[in-house]
Protein backbone atom coordinates (compact mmCIF):
# COMPACT_ATOMS: atom_id res chain seq x y z
CA UNK A 1 0.00 0.00 0.00
CA UNK A 2 1.67 3.41 -0.74
CA UNK A 3 0.83 5.91 1.28
CA UNK A 4 -1.56 7.76 -0.39
CA UNK A 5 -4.24 5.14 0.78
CA UNK A 6 -3.20 4.94 4.43
CA UNK A 7 -6.52 4.33 5.83
CA UNK A 8 -6.67 7.13 8.76
CA UNK A 9 -10.33 6.57 9.77
CA UNK A 10 -12.36 3.31 9.18
CA UNK A 11 -15.40 2.42 10.56
CA UNK A 12 -17.30 -0.73 9.57
CA UNK A 13 -21.15 -0.73 10.02
CA UNK A 14 -21.21 2.21 12.81
CA UNK A 15 -24.67 1.69 14.27
CA UNK A 16 -26.25 4.43 16.71
CA UNK A 17 -29.55 4.67 18.67
CA UNK A 18 -31.22 7.24 20.42
CA UNK A 19 -33.68 6.02 22.70
CA UNK A 20 -36.22 4.24 19.91
CA UNK A 21 -34.49 6.48 16.56
CA UNK A 22 -31.95 4.75 14.79
CA UNK A 23 -29.60 7.83 13.88
CA UNK A 24 -26.66 6.34 12.27
CA UNK A 25 -27.44 2.55 10.37
CA UNK A 26 -24.72 -0.06 9.11
CA UNK A 27 -22.22 3.58 8.00
CA UNK A 28 -18.50 2.51 6.73
CA UNK A 29 -16.60 5.32 5.98
CA UNK A 30 -12.88 4.89 4.48
CA UNK A 31 -10.93 8.15 4.89
CA UNK A 32 -6.89 8.47 4.06
CA UNK A 33 -4.09 10.22 5.59
CA UNK A 34 -4.37 13.71 4.25
CA UNK A 35 -7.65 13.68 2.37
CA UNK A 36 -10.29 17.02 2.97
CA UNK A 37 -13.73 15.32 3.35
CA UNK A 38 -16.92 17.12 3.42
CA UNK A 39 -19.78 15.18 5.76
CA UNK A 40 -22.82 16.69 3.93
CA UNK A 41 -26.53 16.47 4.99
CA UNK A 42 -29.72 18.29 6.55
CA UNK A 43 -30.35 18.64 10.07
CA UNK A 44 -30.97 14.56 11.53
CA UNK A 45 -29.22 12.94 8.34
CA UNK A 46 -26.35 11.27 11.02
CA UNK A 47 -23.72 13.44 10.13
CA UNK A 48 -23.66 14.78 13.07
CA UNK A 49 -24.08 12.15 15.16
CA UNK A 50 -20.89 10.16 13.15
CA UNK A 51 -18.83 12.78 14.24
CA UNK A 52 -19.38 12.92 17.85
CA UNK A 53 -18.38 9.50 17.90
CA UNK A 54 -15.61 10.05 16.12
CA UNK A 55 -14.77 13.13 18.69
CA UNK A 56 -15.55 10.74 21.64
CA UNK A 57 -18.77 12.65 22.61
CA UNK A 58 -21.09 9.29 21.87
CA UNK A 59 -19.80 5.72 21.70
CA UNK A 60 -21.21 3.59 18.64
CA UNK A 61 -23.72 1.20 20.11
CA UNK A 62 -22.25 -1.21 17.11
CA UNK A 63 -19.28 -1.42 14.43
CA UNK A 64 -15.53 -1.13 14.53
CA UNK A 65 -13.89 2.52 14.34
CA UNK A 66 -10.28 2.18 13.06
CA UNK A 67 -7.48 4.61 13.71
CA UNK A 68 -4.32 4.75 11.97
CA UNK A 69 -5.62 0.90 10.66
CA UNK A 70 -5.56 -0.14 14.54
CA UNK A 71 -9.27 -1.22 16.39
CA UNK A 72 -9.71 1.92 18.83
CA UNK A 73 -12.13 2.00 21.51
CA UNK A 74 -12.68 6.32 21.80
CA UNK A 75 -14.09 6.22 25.42
CA UNK A 76 -14.49 10.39 26.02
CA UNK A 77 -13.41 13.42 24.33
CA UNK A 78 -10.00 13.70 26.02
CA UNK A 79 -9.12 9.48 24.34
CA UNK A 80 -9.71 11.67 20.53
CA UNK A 81 -7.58 14.22 21.44
CA UNK A 82 -5.02 12.40 22.84
CA UNK A 83 -5.57 10.07 19.63
CA UNK A 84 -5.17 13.75 17.67
CA UNK A 85 -8.43 13.82 16.79
CA UNK A 86 -9.48 17.52 17.12
CA UNK A 87 -13.16 18.72 16.60
CA UNK A 88 -14.18 22.36 16.04
CA UNK A 89 -17.39 23.85 16.22
CA UNK A 90 -18.54 26.76 14.43
CA UNK A 91 -18.87 28.74 17.71
CA UNK A 92 -16.31 27.11 20.07
CA UNK A 93 -13.32 27.13 18.58
CA UNK A 94 -12.19 30.34 20.31
CA UNK A 95 -12.45 32.01 23.75
CA UNK A 96 -13.03 35.94 22.73
CA UNK A 97 -11.56 37.70 25.58
CA UNK A 98 -8.22 35.50 25.35
CA UNK A 99 -5.64 36.39 23.31
CA UNK A 100 -4.25 34.34 19.99
CA UNK A 101 -1.19 33.04 22.31
CA UNK A 102 -3.77 32.01 25.23
CA UNK A 103 -5.84 29.99 22.57
CA UNK A 104 -3.59 28.33 20.99
CA UNK A 105 -2.52 26.57 23.87
CA UNK A 106 -5.25 25.95 25.80
CA UNK A 107 -5.62 23.03 27.74
CA UNK A 108 -2.09 22.50 25.97
CA UNK A 109 0.06 25.18 28.00
CA UNK A 110 4.19 24.37 27.89
CA UNK A 111 4.52 24.28 31.95
CA UNK A 112 7.36 24.74 34.20
CA UNK A 113 7.19 23.87 37.89
CA UNK A 114 4.63 21.20 37.48
CA UNK A 115 2.71 20.33 40.48
CA UNK A 116 0.53 17.49 38.83
CA UNK A 117 -1.44 19.24 36.42
CA UNK A 118 -0.61 22.14 37.97
CA UNK A 119 1.85 24.33 36.04
CA UNK A 120 3.01 27.91 35.57
CA UNK A 121 2.94 28.86 31.65
CA UNK A 122 5.92 29.34 29.95
CA UNK A 123 4.50 32.67 28.71
CA UNK A 124 7.66 33.81 26.93
CA UNK A 125 7.77 30.41 24.88
CA UNK A 126 3.71 30.54 24.40
CA UNK A 127 4.21 34.20 22.70
CA UNK A 128 6.98 33.54 20.42
CA UNK A 129 5.69 30.08 18.95
CA UNK A 130 2.01 31.79 18.91
CA UNK A 131 3.75 34.06 16.82
CA UNK A 132 5.45 32.24 14.72
CA UNK A 133 2.60 29.38 13.85
CA UNK A 134 0.45 32.86 12.80
CA UNK A 135 3.21 33.56 10.85
CA UNK A 136 2.76 29.97 9.02
CA UNK A 137 -0.47 30.53 8.22
CA UNK A 138 0.62 34.25 6.57
CA UNK A 139 -2.07 35.87 8.83
CA UNK A 140 -0.96 39.18 8.98
CA UNK A 141 -1.26 40.23 12.98
CA UNK A 142 1.00 41.93 14.61
CA UNK A 143 1.45 40.60 17.92
CA UNK A 144 0.06 37.07 18.98
CA UNK A 145 -1.20 38.71 22.65
CA UNK A 146 -3.95 40.64 20.29
CA UNK A 147 -7.44 39.50 21.70
CA UNK A 148 -9.48 36.90 19.55
CA UNK A 149 -12.76 39.05 19.70
CA UNK A 150 -10.59 41.57 17.74
CA UNK A 151 -9.76 39.11 14.49
CA UNK A 152 -12.42 38.97 11.82
CA UNK A 153 -14.15 35.12 11.06
CA UNK A 154 -11.78 34.22 8.72
CA UNK A 155 -8.47 35.22 10.77
CA UNK A 156 -10.04 33.20 13.65
CA UNK A 157 -10.16 30.43 11.10
CA UNK A 158 -6.39 30.91 10.62
CA UNK A 159 -5.89 31.05 14.29
CA UNK A 160 -7.60 27.52 15.16
CA UNK A 161 -4.99 26.11 11.66
CA UNK A 162 -2.46 27.31 13.06
CA UNK A 163 -3.48 25.27 16.15
CA UNK A 164 -3.45 22.30 14.23
CA UNK A 165 -0.58 23.02 12.34
CA UNK A 166 0.75 23.59 15.11
CA UNK A 167 -0.04 20.61 17.47
CA UNK A 168 0.23 18.27 14.21
CA UNK A 169 -3.10 17.40 14.42
CA UNK A 170 -3.79 14.19 12.64
CA UNK A 171 -7.93 14.66 12.11
CA UNK A 172 -9.26 18.11 12.05
CA UNK A 173 -12.92 18.00 12.03
CA UNK A 174 -14.28 21.53 11.19
CA UNK A 175 -18.05 22.40 11.41
CA UNK A 176 -18.92 25.13 8.60
CA UNK A 177 -15.37 26.11 7.72
CA UNK A 178 -15.93 29.00 5.30
CA UNK A 179 -19.79 29.71 6.35
CA UNK A 180 -19.95 33.88 6.62
CA UNK A 181 -16.55 34.20 5.57
CA UNK A 182 -16.32 36.86 2.39
CA UNK A 183 -15.16 35.23 -1.13
CA UNK A 184 -11.27 36.47 0.03
CA UNK A 185 -11.18 34.80 2.97
CA UNK A 186 -12.46 31.73 1.99
CA UNK A 187 -9.82 31.18 -0.73
CA UNK A 188 -7.51 32.01 2.11
CA UNK A 189 -8.99 29.43 4.45
CA UNK A 190 -8.56 26.96 1.37
CA UNK A 191 -4.96 27.79 1.00
CA UNK A 192 -4.73 27.01 4.95
CA UNK A 193 -6.41 23.58 4.24
CA UNK A 194 -3.82 22.46 1.79
CA UNK A 195 -1.50 23.35 3.49
CA UNK A 196 -2.75 21.17 6.35
CA UNK A 197 -3.24 18.63 3.95
CA UNK A 198 0.92 18.78 2.90
CA UNK A 199 1.27 18.27 6.02
CA UNK A 200 -0.46 15.08 6.35
CA UNK A 201 -3.34 16.26 8.55
CA UNK A 202 -6.60 15.05 7.24
CA UNK A 203 -9.47 17.32 7.37
CA UNK A 204 -13.28 16.26 8.11
CA UNK A 205 -16.00 19.55 6.88
CA UNK A 206 -19.54 19.17 8.28
CA UNK A 207 -22.08 21.12 6.97
CA UNK A 208 -26.00 21.26 5.45
CA UNK A 209 -24.34 23.31 2.44
CA UNK A 210 -23.11 21.52 -0.25
CA UNK A 211 -21.62 25.28 -1.16
CA UNK A 212 -20.01 25.92 1.95
CA UNK A 213 -17.46 22.67 1.58
CA UNK A 214 -17.65 21.81 -1.77
CA UNK A 215 -14.68 24.15 -2.30
CA UNK A 216 -12.59 22.54 0.11
CA UNK A 217 -13.24 19.03 -0.35
CA UNK A 218 -11.43 16.36 -2.18
CA UNK A 219 -13.86 14.25 -1.46
CA UNK A 220 -17.80 14.35 -0.36
CA UNK A 221 -20.16 11.60 1.41
CA UNK A 222 -23.49 12.84 1.94
CA UNK A 223 -25.71 11.36 4.67
CA UNK A 224 -29.59 11.23 4.67
CA UNK A 225 -31.77 9.78 7.36
CA UNK A 226 -29.10 8.28 9.37
CA UNK A 227 -27.13 6.44 6.14
CA UNK A 228 -25.03 7.39 4.12
CA UNK A 229 -26.21 7.48 0.88
CA UNK A 230 -23.38 8.98 -1.67
CA UNK A 231 -19.30 9.06 -1.54
CA UNK A 232 -17.83 10.49 -4.23
CA UNK A 233 -14.69 12.26 -5.36
CA UNK A 234 -14.73 15.73 -5.96
CA UNK A 235 -13.63 15.18 -9.79
CA UNK A 236 -15.85 12.25 -10.74
CA UNK A 237 -18.81 14.21 -9.78
CA UNK A 238 -20.77 17.98 -9.84
CA UNK A 239 -22.41 20.18 -7.91
CA UNK A 240 -25.09 19.69 -9.79
CA UNK A 241 -25.47 16.19 -9.31
CA UNK A 242 -24.85 16.00 -5.50
CA UNK A 243 -27.77 18.67 -5.19
CA UNK A 244 -29.62 16.60 -7.31
CA UNK A 245 -28.52 13.84 -4.85
CA UNK A 246 -28.96 15.45 -1.61
CA UNK A 247 -32.52 17.10 -2.65
CA UNK A 248 -33.94 13.79 -4.37
CA UNK A 249 -33.66 11.78 -1.11
CA UNK B 1 3.29 53.81 16.88
CA UNK B 2 4.70 52.20 19.85
CA UNK B 3 3.36 54.57 22.77
CA UNK B 4 -0.53 53.82 20.92
CA UNK B 5 0.44 50.38 21.31
CA UNK B 6 1.53 51.22 25.06
CA UNK B 7 -1.97 53.57 25.53
CA UNK B 8 -4.04 50.75 23.73
CA UNK B 9 -2.95 47.89 25.90
CA UNK B 10 -3.23 49.95 29.32
CA UNK B 11 -7.28 51.26 28.61
CA UNK B 12 -8.57 48.23 27.76
CA UNK B 13 -6.65 46.44 30.80
CA UNK B 14 -9.95 45.22 32.66
CA UNK B 15 -8.91 47.32 36.06
CA UNK B 16 -8.24 50.64 34.68
CA UNK B 17 -11.16 52.53 34.97
CA UNK B 18 -11.47 51.72 38.77
CA UNK B 19 -7.66 52.66 39.15
CA UNK B 20 -8.18 55.83 37.47
CA UNK B 21 -11.10 56.72 39.79
CA UNK B 22 -9.54 55.39 42.30
CA UNK B 23 -6.76 57.62 42.47
CA UNK B 24 -9.10 60.68 41.59
CA UNK B 25 -11.65 59.77 44.80
CA UNK B 26 -8.19 59.76 46.82
CA UNK B 27 -7.45 63.00 45.70
CA UNK B 28 -10.78 64.28 46.08
CA UNK B 29 -11.23 63.14 49.38
CA UNK B 30 -7.88 64.77 50.41
CA UNK B 31 -8.72 67.75 49.30
CA UNK B 32 -11.45 68.05 51.16
CA UNK B 33 -9.74 66.35 54.60
CA UNK B 34 -6.64 65.89 54.10
CA UNK B 35 -6.82 63.18 57.15
CA UNK B 36 -8.13 61.21 54.98
CA UNK B 37 -4.45 60.18 53.89
CA UNK B 38 -2.76 60.89 57.81
CA UNK B 39 -1.05 57.97 58.87
CA UNK B 40 -3.91 56.90 61.60
CA UNK B 41 -6.79 56.82 58.89
CA UNK B 42 -4.49 54.75 56.39
CA UNK B 43 -3.96 52.40 59.15
CA UNK B 44 -8.12 52.14 59.66
CA UNK B 45 -7.91 51.74 55.50
CA UNK B 46 -5.66 49.47 55.49
CA UNK B 47 -7.21 46.95 58.09
CA UNK B 48 -10.39 46.53 56.77
CA UNK B 49 -9.80 47.04 53.34
CA UNK B 50 -7.85 43.48 52.98
CA UNK B 51 -10.90 41.73 54.55
CA UNK B 52 -13.18 42.65 51.58
CA UNK B 53 -10.20 42.26 48.90
CA UNK B 54 -9.40 38.75 50.06
CA UNK B 55 -13.33 37.68 49.26
CA UNK B 56 -13.72 40.06 46.38
CA UNK B 57 -10.74 37.82 44.52
CA UNK B 58 -11.89 34.32 45.58
CA UNK B 59 -15.31 36.28 43.88
CA UNK B 60 -13.41 37.54 40.87
CA UNK B 61 -11.51 34.08 40.15
CA UNK B 62 -15.09 32.33 40.24
CA UNK B 63 -16.62 34.95 37.94
CA UNK B 64 -13.62 34.72 35.58
CA UNK B 65 -14.53 31.06 34.99
CA UNK B 66 -18.25 31.63 34.82
CA UNK B 67 -19.89 31.31 37.74
CA UNK B 68 -20.96 33.77 40.97
CA UNK B 69 -21.00 32.92 44.63
CA UNK B 70 -23.42 34.93 46.64
CA UNK B 71 -22.94 32.76 49.86
CA UNK B 72 -19.42 34.34 50.94
CA UNK B 73 -21.22 37.00 53.17
CA UNK B 74 -22.34 34.02 55.13
CA UNK B 75 -19.86 31.36 54.99
CA UNK B 76 -17.52 34.84 56.60
CA UNK B 77 -19.51 34.51 59.52
CA UNK B 78 -19.58 31.06 59.82
CA UNK B 79 -16.16 30.73 59.77
CA UNK B 80 -15.60 32.89 62.48
CA UNK B 81 -18.39 31.50 64.55
CA UNK B 82 -16.82 28.16 64.62
CA UNK B 83 -13.76 29.15 65.51
CA UNK B 84 -14.33 30.70 68.21
CA UNK B 85 -17.67 27.96 69.38
CA UNK B 86 -14.49 25.30 68.79
CA UNK B 87 -11.47 27.26 70.76
CA UNK B 88 -14.51 27.86 73.76
CA UNK B 89 -15.03 24.30 73.68
CA UNK B 90 -11.03 23.39 74.57
CA UNK B 91 -9.81 22.56 70.82
CA UNK B 92 -6.45 23.76 70.17
CA UNK B 93 -7.27 27.47 68.65
CA UNK B 94 -5.45 26.51 65.62
CA UNK B 95 -7.41 23.17 65.10
CA UNK B 96 -10.59 25.05 65.43
CA UNK B 97 -9.52 27.80 62.79
CA UNK B 98 -8.72 24.53 60.46
CA UNK B 99 -11.56 22.82 61.14
CA UNK B 100 -13.41 26.34 59.90
CA UNK B 101 -11.70 26.45 57.08
CA UNK B 102 -12.11 23.00 55.89
CA UNK B 103 -15.72 23.66 56.78
CA UNK B 104 -15.87 26.62 54.32
CA UNK B 105 -14.12 24.07 51.59
CA UNK B 106 -16.53 21.73 51.86
CA UNK B 107 -19.56 24.45 51.23
CA UNK B 108 -17.61 25.96 48.12
CA UNK B 109 -18.04 22.25 47.26
CA UNK B 110 -21.69 21.81 47.79
CA UNK B 111 -22.39 25.29 45.97
CA UNK B 112 -20.38 23.62 42.76
CA UNK B 113 -22.08 20.30 42.97
CA UNK B 114 -25.61 21.76 43.43
CA UNK B 115 -24.75 24.19 40.66
CA UNK B 116 -22.90 21.79 38.17
CA UNK B 117 -24.53 18.60 38.72
CA UNK B 118 -27.89 19.93 38.42
CA UNK B 119 -27.24 22.38 36.37
CA UNK B 120 -29.18 25.05 37.64
CA UNK B 121 -27.62 29.02 37.98
CA UNK B 122 -24.82 29.27 40.37
CA UNK B 123 -26.93 32.60 41.14
CA UNK B 124 -29.92 30.46 42.39
CA UNK B 125 -27.77 27.59 44.18
CA UNK B 126 -25.78 30.27 46.15
CA UNK B 127 -28.76 32.08 47.08
CA UNK B 128 -30.12 29.19 48.18
CA UNK B 129 -26.64 28.17 50.50
CA UNK B 130 -26.37 31.85 51.70
CA UNK B 131 -29.51 31.14 53.46
CA UNK B 132 -28.82 28.48 54.45
CA UNK B 133 -25.06 29.17 55.86
CA UNK B 134 -26.18 32.26 57.55
CA UNK B 135 -29.24 29.84 59.34
CA UNK B 136 -26.37 27.83 60.32
CA UNK B 137 -24.07 30.46 62.25
CA UNK B 138 -26.74 31.54 63.89
CA UNK B 139 -28.05 27.88 65.05
CA UNK B 140 -24.52 27.02 66.08
CA UNK B 141 -24.49 29.78 68.63
CA UNK B 142 -27.50 29.10 69.66
CA UNK B 143 -28.26 32.80 69.25
CA UNK B 144 -26.31 33.99 72.11
CA UNK B 145 -23.28 35.25 71.37
CA UNK B 146 -20.24 33.21 72.11
CA UNK B 147 -17.18 34.81 74.41
CA UNK B 148 -14.06 35.70 72.69
CA UNK B 149 -11.52 33.13 73.88
CA UNK B 150 -9.14 36.03 74.82
CA UNK B 151 -6.26 34.08 76.23
CA UNK B 152 -6.58 30.88 73.61
CA UNK B 153 -6.11 33.26 70.82
CA UNK B 154 -3.29 34.87 72.00
CA UNK B 155 -1.14 33.10 69.13
CA UNK B 156 -3.66 33.52 66.49
CA UNK B 157 -3.79 37.15 67.22
CA UNK B 158 0.03 37.90 67.18
CA UNK B 159 0.19 36.20 64.13
CA UNK B 160 -3.27 36.85 62.11
CA UNK B 161 -4.42 40.04 63.39
CA UNK B 162 -2.37 42.22 65.46
CA UNK B 163 -1.15 45.75 64.41
CA UNK B 164 2.77 45.29 63.54
CA UNK B 165 4.74 47.86 65.92
CA UNK B 166 6.27 50.42 63.68
CA UNK B 167 4.41 50.30 60.63
CA UNK B 168 0.32 51.48 59.33
CA UNK B 169 -0.11 47.20 58.67
CA UNK B 170 -1.81 44.75 60.65
CA UNK B 171 -0.72 40.75 60.19
CA UNK B 172 -3.57 40.45 58.45
CA UNK B 173 -2.25 42.92 55.88
CA UNK B 174 0.85 40.87 55.31
CA UNK B 175 -1.20 37.62 54.91
CA UNK B 176 -3.22 39.43 52.52
CA UNK B 177 -0.47 40.56 50.44
CA UNK B 178 1.10 37.10 50.00
CA UNK B 179 -2.02 35.78 49.21
CA UNK B 180 -2.64 38.05 46.37
CA UNK B 181 0.28 37.17 44.90
CA UNK B 182 -0.52 33.69 45.09
CA UNK B 183 -3.47 34.46 43.69
CA UNK B 184 -2.48 36.17 40.84
CA UNK B 185 -0.22 33.46 39.61
CA UNK B 186 -2.75 31.35 40.25
CA UNK B 187 -4.73 32.96 37.69
CA UNK B 188 -2.30 35.11 35.34
CA UNK B 189 0.62 32.78 35.01
CA UNK B 190 -0.60 29.02 35.48
CA UNK B 191 -2.59 26.70 33.23
CA UNK B 192 -5.22 26.41 35.64
CA UNK B 193 -5.61 30.08 35.39
CA UNK B 194 -5.73 29.85 31.80
CA UNK B 195 -8.42 26.89 31.74
CA UNK B 196 -10.43 29.36 34.49
CA UNK B 197 -10.37 32.05 31.73
CA UNK B 198 -11.17 30.05 28.84
CA UNK B 199 -14.29 28.10 30.45
CA UNK B 200 -15.59 31.65 31.18
CA UNK B 201 -14.79 32.82 27.93
CA UNK B 202 -16.00 29.75 26.07
CA UNK B 203 -16.96 26.72 27.91
CA UNK B 204 -17.48 24.59 24.83
CA UNK B 205 -14.13 25.80 23.33
CA UNK B 206 -11.91 24.87 26.23
CA UNK B 207 -13.66 21.57 26.59
CA UNK B 208 -13.44 20.82 22.77
CA UNK B 209 -9.42 21.70 24.02
CA UNK B 210 -9.73 18.52 26.48
CA UNK B 211 -10.42 21.06 29.49
CA UNK B 212 -12.35 20.04 32.48
CA UNK B 213 -14.33 22.96 32.81
CA UNK B 214 -16.10 21.24 35.63
CA UNK B 215 -13.37 20.29 37.18
CA UNK B 216 -12.34 24.24 36.83
CA UNK B 217 -15.45 25.13 38.18
CA UNK B 218 -15.32 23.34 41.29
CA UNK B 219 -11.73 24.40 42.54
CA UNK B 220 -12.85 27.84 41.74
CA UNK B 221 -15.96 27.28 44.13
CA UNK B 222 -13.77 26.24 46.84
CA UNK B 223 -11.54 28.74 46.50
CA UNK B 224 -13.81 31.69 46.63
CA UNK B 225 -15.40 29.83 49.92
CA UNK B 226 -12.63 29.17 51.38
CA UNK B 227 -11.24 32.92 50.87
CA UNK B 228 -14.61 34.20 52.27
CA UNK B 229 -13.87 32.18 55.27
CA UNK B 230 -10.31 32.93 56.10
CA UNK B 231 -11.35 36.66 55.86
CA UNK B 232 -13.69 35.74 58.08
CA UNK B 233 -11.37 34.59 60.61
CA UNK B 234 -9.39 37.33 59.72
CA UNK B 235 -11.98 39.62 60.96
CA UNK B 236 -13.28 37.75 64.09
CA UNK B 237 -9.53 37.66 65.26
CA UNK B 238 -9.30 41.55 64.93
CA UNK B 239 -12.53 42.69 66.40
CA UNK B 240 -12.45 39.37 69.09
CA UNK B 241 -16.05 39.28 68.59
CA UNK B 242 -17.89 36.55 66.42
CA UNK B 243 -21.35 37.75 65.50
CA UNK B 244 -23.37 35.19 63.51
CA UNK B 245 -25.01 38.41 61.18
CA UNK B 246 -21.34 40.04 60.39
CA UNK B 247 -20.75 39.93 56.92
CA UNK B 248 -24.77 40.74 55.64
CA UNK B 249 -24.51 42.35 52.41
CA UNK B 250 -20.37 41.48 51.95
CA UNK B 251 -21.75 39.13 49.01
CA UNK B 252 -23.03 42.10 47.12
CA UNK B 253 -20.26 44.61 47.84
CA UNK B 254 -17.58 41.81 46.83
CA UNK B 255 -19.24 41.11 43.94
CA UNK B 256 -19.52 45.03 43.02
CA UNK B 257 -15.56 45.18 44.13
CA UNK B 258 -15.06 42.42 41.66
CA UNK B 259 -17.39 44.29 38.83
CA UNK B 260 -15.86 47.71 39.32
CA UNK B 261 -12.79 46.02 39.07
CA UNK B 262 -13.80 44.75 35.64
CA UNK B 263 -14.75 41.64 35.83
CA UNK B 264 -16.99 40.63 33.48
CA UNK B 265 -20.76 38.94 34.22
CA UNK B 266 -20.39 36.69 31.22
CA UNK B 267 -17.07 35.10 32.37
CA UNK B 268 -13.94 35.17 30.76
CA UNK B 269 -12.84 38.99 31.90
CA UNK B 270 -10.93 40.00 35.23
CA UNK B 271 -7.86 40.10 37.87
CA UNK B 272 -6.80 39.79 40.88
CA UNK B 273 -5.37 43.27 41.07
CA UNK B 274 -9.17 44.81 39.61
CA UNK B 275 -10.76 42.92 42.14
CA UNK B 276 -8.26 44.29 45.04
CA UNK B 277 -8.68 48.11 43.81
CA UNK B 278 -12.09 47.35 43.76
CA UNK B 279 -12.54 46.49 47.26
CA UNK B 280 -9.97 49.01 48.33
CA UNK B 281 -11.91 51.77 46.03
CA UNK B 282 -15.48 51.04 48.39
CA UNK B 283 -13.69 50.84 51.77
CA UNK B 284 -12.26 54.24 50.46
CA UNK B 285 -15.31 55.43 49.59
CA UNK B 286 -17.13 54.62 52.98
CA UNK B 287 -13.90 56.05 54.88
CA UNK B 288 -13.99 58.92 52.74
CA UNK B 289 -17.59 60.14 53.13
CA UNK B 290 -16.99 59.89 56.93
CA UNK B 291 -14.02 61.86 57.05
CA UNK B 292 -15.38 64.56 54.94
CA UNK B 293 -18.58 64.77 57.53
CA UNK B 294 -20.81 63.51 55.04
CA UNK B 295 -24.35 61.63 55.67
CA UNK B 296 -22.55 57.98 55.93
CA UNK B 297 -26.24 57.04 54.65
CA UNK B 298 -25.26 58.16 50.81
CA UNK B 299 -22.42 55.09 50.87
CA UNK B 300 -24.58 52.83 49.12
CA UNK B 301 -25.76 55.22 46.98
CA UNK B 302 -21.89 55.95 46.06
CA UNK B 303 -21.66 52.40 45.62
CA UNK B 304 -24.41 52.51 43.32
CA UNK B 305 -23.60 55.52 41.22
CA UNK B 306 -19.39 54.22 41.67
CA UNK B 307 -20.55 50.65 39.99
CA UNK B 308 -22.54 51.78 36.96
CA UNK B 309 -20.17 54.56 36.02
CA UNK B 310 -17.58 52.15 36.55
CA UNK B 311 -18.85 49.37 34.09
CA UNK B 312 -20.01 51.86 31.59
CA UNK B 313 -15.93 53.10 31.51
CA UNK B 314 -14.93 49.31 31.40
CA UNK B 315 -17.23 48.63 28.73
CA UNK B 316 -16.99 51.75 26.73
CA UNK B 317 -12.82 51.64 27.22
CA UNK B 318 -12.74 48.05 25.84
CA UNK B 319 -14.20 49.01 22.80
CA UNK B 320 -12.25 52.02 22.19
CA UNK B 321 -9.23 49.69 22.96
CA UNK B 322 -10.05 47.27 20.57
CA UNK B 323 -11.21 49.41 17.71
CA UNK B 324 -7.61 51.21 18.07
CA UNK B 325 -5.67 50.49 15.47
CA UNK B 326 -1.90 51.18 16.05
Amino acid sequence: MSNNSHSMIRCEKLNKWYGGIHALIDVSVDIKKGESVGLVGDNGAGKSTFIKILSGVHKQDSGNFYFDGKLTHIKNAKDSMRLGIETIYQDSALAPTLSIARNLFVGREPTNYNIGSFGLMDRSKMATEALESIKRVELDLRSAEDLVETLSGGERQGVVIARALYFRTKVLIMDEPTNHLSVKETAKVLNWIEKLKSEGTTCVFITHNLHHVYPVSDRLIVFARGEKIADVYKKDTSIEELTRMITDD
Amino acid sequence: MNSKKILKSIITRPEFAALAIFIIIAIVFYLINDRFLSVRNLRVLFTISPEIALIAMGVIILMVSGEFDLSVGSVFALSGVVMVILTNKGVDPWVSIAISLIICLFIGYVNSVITLRFGIPSFIATLGTMFMVRSLAIVVVKAEFPVFPLEAMEWPRALLANPISGTIFRMSFIWFVLIFLLLAFYLHRSNYGNWSYSTGANRAAAAAMGVNTNNVKIRNFILCSFLAGLSGIFMVLRTKAAFPSTGIGYELQAIAAAVIGGASLFGGIGTVFGACVGAFLLKFLDNGLVMARLDVNWFRFAVGTLLIVAVILNTNLRRLGTRMKE
